[in-house]
């Protein structure tokens, strides 16, 4: 087809380039650094590949901010306090007697929740030593382009590692907020907001994102008085704009206070409180708030620091994330870049998708990530979750759609649950029905939404969904009826 | 087609007993594909009173697309002809013929009256009228074998659109397509053959099947599978580098006019030379190299590049839709320019630039060669060049990095600094 012939020869004919060998080196195939969900399952996946494989992570314990202090931990929280509200507040009308106090044992809610992270983190070592993943307890930094200097956190000997190919996925880092000084203690970060020792009488919450959503649930639940600061005049950014309003009405019947169109001018510690400082975005005006507890969740930016950039010249957007190109790699081709510290959605499992595929590239020069399907789930009650595109984005693109919706209070099994709350919501094509997004809120949404996500990846249209028998009584037959409404009238509805 | 073939003789039948005893039966003007509207009538292959039997080519009919042979569904006997040949634009649904039953007396025959007709039995005339088309068409399929057959033309000219491919024959039909199928008669060998799939991997999907019936346009499939294939991949493109890097050389005023909101990234790329390489065969090569790996990136966007040079060879592209979601393919994406060589320690000075096809198909300035020191052993080569790419075009940026990764795969240097 083309005219290469003579190029290959010319190719051949090239001196293959002579490796520099120090003695404190190693030589691997893959170098990993980071160990979060992207940089570890990354790794496995190379070594699974045949490649002789490096991870370096210098947190202590693998599974990055997931698994150490962000999705793992807080779902642990959410759980439980979750179940300590229902027990509390909803045990009678469930016919459940309690003799004596329902209470909170804030040490032994954090141990439950240590011991998860503490299993899970363990277990991915395992799975290292399974797999013959060669794990570095240190810090990674580039010397050149293909060796990266291990500085090990226990102060040994530092290491540097040859590497034919260097995936870097060290993660984010909270953007913290210009002239808020966070101390974890009384200002704290998400990281901070999971480890409270007790309950604040008072909380305040910066950011009305999934972060800030969900600890603000766990602490509720748990007694404090919670509000919610967001710039915007909407909270659960990305959401559907239906869902995101129906989710804020649920959240505020259950005592959540929204200040949104709100901005944060200033918040100082004041001994045991903390004075916040807040405009009215449209009018101006001031107000000042005192809390106990200000937890700063505005969002989390690249994480890069320490990784000697400069000795490699990587490029850094305005926003600091690594450029790549569609598969991943920077201007050093052998260097690539998955993750929170790159383009795309900061999410644990994007990341995984792009290690794999970063893995797949190495060896087999190809690999896949379907950025059209990535679920998003906020675990509070309902759950609110979603994947494909939303009804603001189908405007936008002049995509004619019709939209299916399911009450869950139609639901069979939510009834019986007594957790009717929230819609089963779908987005399809007007002509060919193919499904474009499904937005959920609802008990167990989360769980419902790799339906969708299935149904996206085939191509499927909403009659698929409507004739595949869903098992009775469950929640899922809200979503089969929701398919349905989209181009037939819903059965039970 | 046997199938539909007796159920459209069945309502014809019903028609006639019901309207008019021992009536002509109407030959309309068929379908012979979805999106066809209207038809010519090249000629007739059968005259008033002529018997035919099933199978037999009654007309040929001209449609936008092609010309085709229409096959008699049944038995029967030519009465009048309505319309003649040479005669076009003919709407589809419009009688253009009676036929009678074999064994029909034409002498006592009555004719048909198509107004009466349209009233209570229309629906059931239409139904019966679609059928009757689907099987002609794919009867067609199966006998005429020149570049008339309108699906495969079609699903040809689909293809060339990225969104439909050839079904993958090894799958399971979704429900909606099952159903589909069974409700239209089609069966699913035929299905997997002949209807465009846009679905991933080449996976059937409803909107297929309706396109395919004409119940949609394929547009609408074509939309929807393009709003998602866009949403698929990582939002790349204009992005903004932190530190912008400093020293960008002034784009040379030679430049082709049609490359306006520009950008220039200047290539260093140094490669070290074997005994046997003269200097002109390494310019030789690496201009090869260049071409190649430009005809790649455009080939990876663009198929018909596979075999075509350069972009100002194709026609133009008069696609308003693709011209608004990428820019057309004769838009050049990028430029390569200022290609110089910087020999170092070589004792060769035999240099004879191949610049003139070159020059040709990339449109770059004559190379220019300098500083060839004599006599030593190892070698190196600097080569420099610039590529110019239109920022103003969606995809231009993602054409050089393809450049650039084809390049550097087809000719992989010693060192490579992009500025």
């Amino acid at each position: 087809m083309l005219r290469t012939s003579g190029v290959r020869s010319f190719v051949r004919s090239f001196k293959a380039p002579q490796l520099v060998r120090f003695a404190s080196t190693k030589d691997f195939d893959v170098v990993v650094i980071g160990g979060g969900p992207g940089g570890y399952v990354s790794a496995i996946k190379n070594a699974q590949l045949g490649l002789n494989t490096a991870c370096i992570e210098k947190r202590g314990s693998l599974g990055g901010t997931c698994l150490n202090v962000g999705c793992i931990p807080s779902k642990s929280l959410l759980n439980n306090s979750h179940l300590y509200h229902q027990i509390k507040h909803e045990a009678k009308t469930r016919g459940i007697s309690i003799n004596g106090e329902v209470g909170v044992d804030m040490a032994s809610l954090q141990a439950a929740k240590e011991k998860a992270v503490k299993g899970l983190t363990g277990g991915v070592e395992m799975l290292f030593k399974k797999n013959k993943v060669a794990y570095f307890k240190g810090e990674g930094s580039f010397v050149d382009e293909h060796t990266v200097n291990v500085k090990p956190i226990d102060g040994s000997e530092e290491v540097k590692l040859n590497a034919k190919n260097i995936i870097i996925a060290t993660g984010s880092e909270v953007t913290p907020f210009p002239g808020i000084e966070i101390d974890e203690e009384r200002i704290v970060s998400s990281t901070g907001a999971l480890e409270l020792k007790e309950v604040p009488k008072r909380l305040a919450i910066i950011g009305g994102g999934i972060i800030g959503l969900e600890m603000a649930s766990v602490w509720l639940r748990l007694g404090s008085e919670v509000t919610i600061i967001e710039f915007q005049n909407a909270i659960g950014a990305g959401m559907d704009g239906e869902v995101a309003k129906q989710t804020q009405k649920l959240l505020a019947k259950q005592g959540l206070k929204f200040k949104l169109g709100t901005k944060v001018t200033k918040g100082v510690r004041e001994g045991e409180v903390v004075k916040v400082e807040v405009e009215d975005a449209k009018s101006g005006k001031k107000e000042e708030l005192e809390a106990d507890v200000l937890l700063v969740a505005i969002g989390r930016r690249p994480h890069t620091t320490g990784l000697n950039l400069e000795a490699v010249g990587l490029e850094k957007d305005n926003k600091g994330r690594l450029v790549i190109d569609s598969e991943f790699r920077t201007k050093v081709p052998h260097i690539r870049v998955i993750g929170d510290v790159t383009f795309g959605p900061m999410l644990a499992h994007k990341a995984e998708e792009e290690g794999i595929a970063a893995a797949e590239y190495i060896k087999n020069g190809h690999g896949h990530v379907n950025y059209a399907n990535i679920p998003a789930v906020m675990y509070t009650h309902p759950e609110v979750a979603w994947t494909g595109a939303n009804e603001e984005q189908l405007k936008e693109q002049g995509i004619k759609y019709k939209v299916g919706k399911f009450p869950f209070v139609a639901n069979s099994r939510a009834k019986t649950n007594l957790d009717t709350d929230g819609f089963v919501k779908f987005l399809a094509d007007a002509e060919t029905q193919r499904v474009l997004g499904v937005h959920i809120i609802g008990p167990n949404a989360g769980e419902m939404i790799a339906e969708a996500g299935l149904a996206l990846e085939y191509g499927a249209s909403t009659e698929d969904i409507a004739r595949t028998c869903h098992a009775h009584p469950t929640l899922s037959e809200a979503f089969k009826e929701a398919a349905l409404a989209t181009f037939d009238k819903p059965i039970n509805f | 087609m046997g199938a539909s073939l007796s159920l459209m003789r069945g309502a014809t039948r019903r028609f006639r007993i019901s309207a008019c005893l021992n009536a002509a039966s109407l030959f309309k003007m068929p379908a012979m594909s979805p999106t066809m509207t209207e038809g010519g009538i090249v000629s007739w292959k059968v005259k008033a009173g002529d018997k035919f039997s099933a199978g037999d080519v009654l007309l040929e009919v001209e449609t936008d697309k092609a010309t085709i042979d229409v096959e008699a569904l049944d038995d029967g006997i030519m009465w009048e002809v309505l319309e003649q040949e040479g005669a076009s634009g003919i709407p589809v649904g419009k009688t253009i013929a009676y036929l009678a039953e074999p064994g029909d007396d034409l002498a006592t025959l009555e004719k048909p009256k198509e107004e009466q007709s349209s009233n209570k039995e229309q629906p059931k005339e239409e139904k019966s009228e679609k059928k009757s088309s689907t099987a002609a068409q794919s009867s067609q399929a199966k006998d005429t074998k020149t570049q008339s057959e309108p699906s495969s033309s079609k699903s040809e000219k689909n293809k060339k659109s990225g969104i439909f491919k050839s079904a993958n024959p090894n799958q399971k039909l979704f429900p909606s397509v099952e159903l589909l199928l069974h409700e239209n008669e089609i069966s699913v060998e035929d299905a997997l053959e002949k209807i465009p799939a846009s679905g991933p991997k080449g996976r059937l999907l409803k909107g297929d099947v309706l396109a395919y019936l004409g119940r949609i346009s394929s547009e609408s499939v074509e939309n929807v599978a393009k709003f998602i294939s866009l949403r698929e991949h990582l939002d790349l493109s204009n992005i903004q580098i932190a530190q912008p890097e400093a020293p960008k050389q002034e784009p040379k005023k030679e430049e082709v006019a049609d490359l306006k909101p520009s950008n220039v990234v200047s290539f260093n790329a140094v490669y070290e030379l074997n005994d046997e390489l003269t200097t002109s065969d390494f310019m030789l090569d690496f201009e090869r190299a260049l071409q190649d790996a430009k005809q790649l990136a455009y080939a990876e966007r663009f198929p018909e590049f596979a075999t075509t040079p350069s972009p100002s060879l194709l026609g133009p592209s008069s696609d308003l839709f693709e011209d608004i979601v990428s820019p057309p393919v004769t838009r050049p994406r990028f430029q390569v320019q200022n290609l110089s060589f910087d020999f170092k320690k070589t004792s060769l000075s035999n240099i004879t630039p191949s610049g003139d096809l070159f020059d040709e198909i990339i449109g770059t300035p004559s190379s220019v060669i300098k500083d060839v020191p004599e006599g030593s052993e190892s070698r190196n080569v600097s080569v420099k060049f610039d590529v110019k790419f239109d920022e103003g075009l969606v995809d231009s940026a993602l054409f050089v990095n393809n450049f650039e990764d084809n390049l550097l795969t087809i000719i992989p240097p010693k060192e490579l600094v992009v500025a």
